[in-house]
């Protein structure tokens, strides 16, 4: 979750800008939540992330915006209320990302076992589910995917290649770059090792252009 | 068993057979098609006592996936238990890792000993 503070409001033939302090994660189509910003409060659904002024819409009901007047930072989403110039404000614009793409049963399946529960071995493999749900999500919006769904796996590679990374922090508990074995049985593996595997599964990293 | 001329063949073919009985336990005879977790039946060491008889020591190779930590370490004691079931003449059991091309498994090597003779 990630929340960014809000300097500047504005609305305009139904689209209300809001622009932040700092730079953000948020990206065209995916949900934002403004509070503390009254006639603005609620989730939304981004429609654009301008760099300009934005100046309304023509009549084929296109964003136009003033290219003169560059304005870094903003978020536009629809919102019906009267016009209002661009102002000072306060709030906030919190994004929040809870992928549930796999679940514990696939990792526990991935694994070869299931897992005690309650045992804090539960409690790691939960927090490593969670883990590589948003690394998943995150290292594919990087790449320039966009995932719709935080509840549905896009396709097969990907939900395969989010297990094996949960599956992998799961047994990497205890380990710093070799994974904890029994003496007799060591066999030297290093963490990470089938990084390489899962990111081509996620289909990152690779060149985005923005 | 008579020891023909595939008398080798034969004693490894039957410790094998023997193995494929077992219920929960996936063998293979050929390293290429190794899917662990799995026994693996390795060459067998052969000391002849006369010209028909001899005694025939074949490794069995518990294999196990992932790094070695106490679920594998489980996972192959309950395998090789089930060899021990079996009542094969089982002699030995003691952990190993396991080299198949340029991959290691943590696994158990476990000793079965047959005599072979007319």
């Amino acid at each position: 979750m990630a929340t960014y503070t809000i300097v500047n409001k504005q609305v305009q033939d139904n689209y209300a800008v809001l622009q932040t302090l700092t730079a953000n994660e948020i990206v065209t189509g995916q949900s934002v939540t403004v509070s503390g910003l009254a006639g603005f409060n609620g989730t939304h659904v981004v429609v654009d992330c301008p760099q300009f002024l934005f100046t309304g819409i023509d009549t084929a009901g296109d964003l136009q915006y003033n290219t003169s007047v560059l304005i870094p930072n903003q978020v536009l989403f629809a919102l019906t209320t009267d016009d209002l110039d661009r102002t000072a404000a306060a709030g906030t614009i919190t994004y929040t990302l809870t992928c549930t793409w796999v679940t514990i049963a696939d990792v526990e399946d991935w694994l070869g076992f299931t897992v005690t529960n309650p045992s804090s071995d539960y409690d790691l493999l939960t927090i490593a589910v969670a883990a590589a749900n948003a690394y998943a999500y995150r290292k594919r919006q990087e790449a320039g995917y966009f995932d719709a769904s935080l509840g549905t796996v896009p396709s097969q590679d990907v939900r395969l290649g989010t297990i094996m990374y949960a599956g992998a922090l799961y047994r990497e508990r205890g380990s710093i770059d070799q994974y904890a074995s029994f003496d007799p049985l060591a066999t030297g593996t290093p963490t990470g090792g089938s990084m390489g595997q899962i990111m081509r599964l996620l289909g990152v990293n690779r060149a985005a252009v923005y | 068993m008579t020891a023909t001329v595939n008398a080798f063949t034969l004693g490894y073919d039957n410790v094998v057979d023997k193995l494929q009985t077992i219920t929960g336990l996936t063998v293979f005879d050929d390293p290429r098609n190794l899917n662990p977790p799995c026994a693996f039946v390795d060459a067998p060491v052969i000391r002849m006592n006369s010209n028909l008889v001899f005694d025939m020591t074949v490794t069995v190779r518990i294999i196990g996936t992932g790094p070695a930590d106490y679920k594998c370490l489980t996972k192959l004691l309950e395998l090789a238990d089930l060899v021990r079931r079996a009542q094969i003449g089982l002699t030995d059991v003691r952990p190993a890792v396991t080299t198949i091309g340029a991959q290691e498994y943590a696994s158990y090597e476990l000793t079965i000993g047959a005599k072979i003779g007319p």
